[in-house]
């Protein structure tokens, strides 16, 4: 499984959206159940997934899953 | 976050918060009530009242900080206690911004009495410790002997303002303004312990909720005269944090699940989380379901 796939996995399982597609653009007003609660899971198991660990600034400056794709690769996450 | 954007709360908009949290937390408090919560004058360096998410005018979103100047091991600490976190359901997505700007305030230390459960894997995440605390239930029973052991009972306000220590007073004077809040002190000259409490009831039945006790080891040592001076006041048994004492007494119940406790704070020990400065006192929670 590519990263890019556990990824997809991971916003699938937490979101409940089987089908969800991770496109740069999209945004957590874009999602039904996509609140607080789910940001902070998707955050925490990406963080065990890849063995990172995030600071709040991290986390504040996330505003769509391009910034999240950035800030892994920021991080040493190939994409 | 684009059309939105976060406010402190200041004294103006108090009105307006109350009214938020009557429609949208809980309408067992009137605004009144919510407002009064969170006029508690008890600290000098109260920033704001919170924080509210608002789209355009309408307010849609709030977090409600109750700020205490605290005595902690002879220092003055300033503690924010965070409460009654309510967003609307379509902007629950940037909810977690309203608890983030609260605890980026810097030089405060941070308590949540009241979390939900569901929130609990965000104020991990925010680094909250959680404290570990259970309710001991004790029945009220009668104890003859305080008086032939000289142990007195004082609820007098003149009196106990002259008898109390600096700190205790000080905490006394702080909470006089809630009718709800039951204050006594027991003990002898010199060694008095002063407990605040409020009338709840526990499966129906009048218990004493101690928020507050001055001195761990005094509350072991008196506490069957307490017991017994609360019984004389209508309350069949007491309900204290375990955290507050370390000697569970005999004959009495240990409740399961309690409410946990959340702090972020590298000075504050979990003896050190006051339940007086907070929603829990401020707000009367006799017949609260």
């Amino acid at each position: 499984m590519s990263n890019m796939e556990k990824l997809v996995a991971i916003y699938r399982e937490v979101l409940k959206k089987p089908d969800l597609e991770l496109k740069p653009e999209l945004t957590a007003r874009d999602v039904d159940n996509w609140d607080s609660l789910a940001h902070v899971q998707i955050i925490v198991e990406v963080e065990k997934k890849f063995g990172v660990e995030f600071d709040l600034d991290d986390f504040l400056a996330i505003r769509n899953v391009g910034d999240f794709f950035k800030l892994l690769q920021r991080y040493g996450v190939e994409l | 976050m684009s059309n939105l954007k976060i406010k402190p709360i200041t004294n103006s908009d108090l009105a307006l918060m109350a009214k938020f949290l009557t429609a949208n937390l809980s309408a067992q408090f009137s605004a009144d009530e919510w407002e009064f919560a969170f006029s508690q004058d008890w600290s000098s360096n109260k920033p704001n009242n919170g924080f509210m998410l608002l789209d355009g005018e309408q307010v849609v979103g709030v977090v409600g900080a109750i700020y205490s100047q605290q005595i902690v091991n002879g220092k003055k600490v300033d503690v924010c206690n965070i409460n009654s976190w309510t967003v609307l359901p379509q902007y629950r997505s940037d909810s977690i911004y309203l608890l983030i700007k609260t605890i980026r305030q810097p030089g405060f230390h941070f308590t949540i009495l009241t979390p939900r459960l569901q929130e609990m894997e965000i104020y991990r995440f925010l680094k909250f410790r959680t404290i570990v605390t259970r309710m001991i239930v004790t029945a009220n029973l009668p104890w003859p002997f305080a008086r032939l052991r000289g142990v007195r009972t004082i609820t007098d306000i003149g009196a106990l303002q002259q008898m109390l220590s600096l700190k205790d007073a000080r905490v006394h004077r702080e909470h006089t303004s809630s009718p709800w809040l039951k204050h006594i002190a027991v003990g002898v000259e010199g060694e008095l312990c002063y407990v605040i409490y409020q009338r709840v009831k526990l499966k129906g039945l009048p218990t004493a909720a101690i928020l507050y006790v001055s001195d761990s080891a005094l509350f072991d040592k008196y506490r069957l005269a307490l017991g017994h001076a609360l019984l004389g006041r209508g309350a069949l048994f007491m309900r204290l944090e375990s955290r507050f004492n370390t000697n569970k007494p005999k004959l009495s119940l240990l409740q399961n699940y309690s409410t946990p406790t959340l702090v972020l704070s590298d000075l504050l020990k979990d003896s050190d989380v006051q339940n007086i400065y907070s929603e829990r006192a401020a707000l009367n929670l006799d017949g609260v379901t």
